[in-house]
């Protein structure tokens, strides 16, 4: 059993390569979208488990990022220097930019080479600012529960833009590259 | 005698085969991408694939694009873009749609908010198709801003576009002065479209 075990077509890396097929399934469960509530609530809650990654330009991020965001345009995110940051088990990394277009493209290239334990915020900072930064009450007929979610993102907004008006974000220092642990040719990738 | 070597005979063709079986399995994976991930990246970061209501709007007019509809029949049956051509997303991938995705006409991916053209978008390029493009904010923008009217035009919507400054926005909070324009939420869309499909 074992030597048919051993004939088994190998994985190129330690992570599962997916296919076509594969990422269409991985796309369709959507369990890769975090809403800005969601993210709102963790950031409240400062788990420590969350990394937030800026795919914008080094322009766009020295204007305005979320607050401990660090910044690896896409073109930067899959190079060897940089994939530590998505090359792990341990951080929940969140990818942003100002739409979802740009993040949920970074995560589809990511999520198909193997790599787990990514997201994406749905909507960006687009999203981020209308519902969490300066949230607009539902209609006077919403049904209670969008009246008690409204309640609760007033709160987390007095709790980012209180607490953003004392102290800045701490975006001044560029992060600095995590290489990858081992170093071995990405599968798939040019070699 | 006769009997153990015909067995013999009989796993060792079993075995050839089995390996025979592992050797095609391993090389020919119909929904391997050619392309790897890396070499994406510059196709995504140029944008070109993105096009704003306007163009699409433009090169519709000139009968230059083929829209492919990628929601579910339902909503597709509720509203669609004229001529559009429903492909469920989760059938993207089936052999009957190639001819229609190489029909060598340019063609434009649509779905509700954008998102999911832009995934099919990305699957399908990197699995080889050419010629395919993304409408921006989908057929729900398309429906609301583009279909309704020329009060509710916003023809040159870009998802990646930043909506306000955001380090101006988070000092001072939105302009009290200004009245901003409430948007509908998709829902009421979506009730619609489920309304209709219910009257049938």
């Amino acid at each position: 059993m074992s030597a048919i075990a051993a004939m088994l077509p190998q994985k190129r890396n330690r992570y599962m390569e997916l296919n076509a097929q594969e990422l269409l399934t991985e796309l369709q469960r959507q369990e890769y979208y975090i809403s800005p509530d969601q993210l709102a609530d963790l950031l409240i809650q400062k788990d420590p488990s969350v990394r937030l990654i800026d795919l914008r330009s080094p322009e766009e991020y020295a204007k305005y990022s979320l607050p401990g965001a660090v910044n690896i345009p896409l073109d930067s995110l899959l190079t060897d220097n940089w994939l530590g940051y998505v090359d792990q088990d341990v951080k929940q990394n969140i990818f942003f930019s100002n739409g979802s277009t740009l993040s949920t493209e970074g995560w589809m290239l990511v999520r198909q080479m193997g790599f787990r334990h990514n997201y994406v915020l749905q909507g960006g900072l687009n999203a981020w600012f209308t519902t969490i930064i300066h949230p607009r009450p539902p209609r006077s007929t919403a049904p209670d529960t969008e009246w008690a979610q409204y309640q609760q993102r007033l709160g987390a907004s007095q709790f980012f833009t209180g607490k953003g008006a004392e102290a800045p974000a701490d975006n001044g220092a560029a992060p600095a590259p995590i290489p990858r642990r081992k170093k071995k040719s990405v599968a798939g990738g040019c070699s | 005698m006769n009997r153990s070597y015909l067995l013999g005979l009989g796993a060792v063709v079993l075995l050839a085969l089995f390996a025979l079986a592992l050797i095609t399995f391993q090389q020919i994976d119909p929904y391997a991408f050619p392309t790897p991930a890396r070499g994406m990246v510059t196709r995504v970061q140029d944008g070109a694939h993105l096009l704003t209501p306007a163009t699409v709007e433009a090169q519709l007019a000139a009968g230059e694009l083929q829209v492919v509809d990628l929601r579910d029949p339902k909503r597709f049956a509720g509203y669609h873009l004229e001529g559009a051509v429903n492909i469920p997303l989760d059938r993207i991938l089936d052999a009957d749609f190639e001819p229609v995705l190489n029909s060598g006409k340019p063609t434009l991916l649509v779905s509700a908010d954008g998102q999911q053209a832009l995934q099919a978008w990305v699957l399908l390029t990197q699995y080889g198709y050419e010629n395919l493009f993304v409408l921006e904010g989908g057929v729900d923008h398309w429906q609301r801003h583009m279909d309704a009217g020329p009060m509710a035009r916003k023809p040159d919507f870009r998802d990646e576009v930043a909506l306000f400054d955001y380090k101006e926005r988070l000092e001072n909070g939105p302009d009290p002065g200004r009245l901003e324009p409430v948007e509908d939420d998709g829902a009421s869309i979506t009730q619609q479209f489920e309304g209709g499909g219910d009257g049938h």
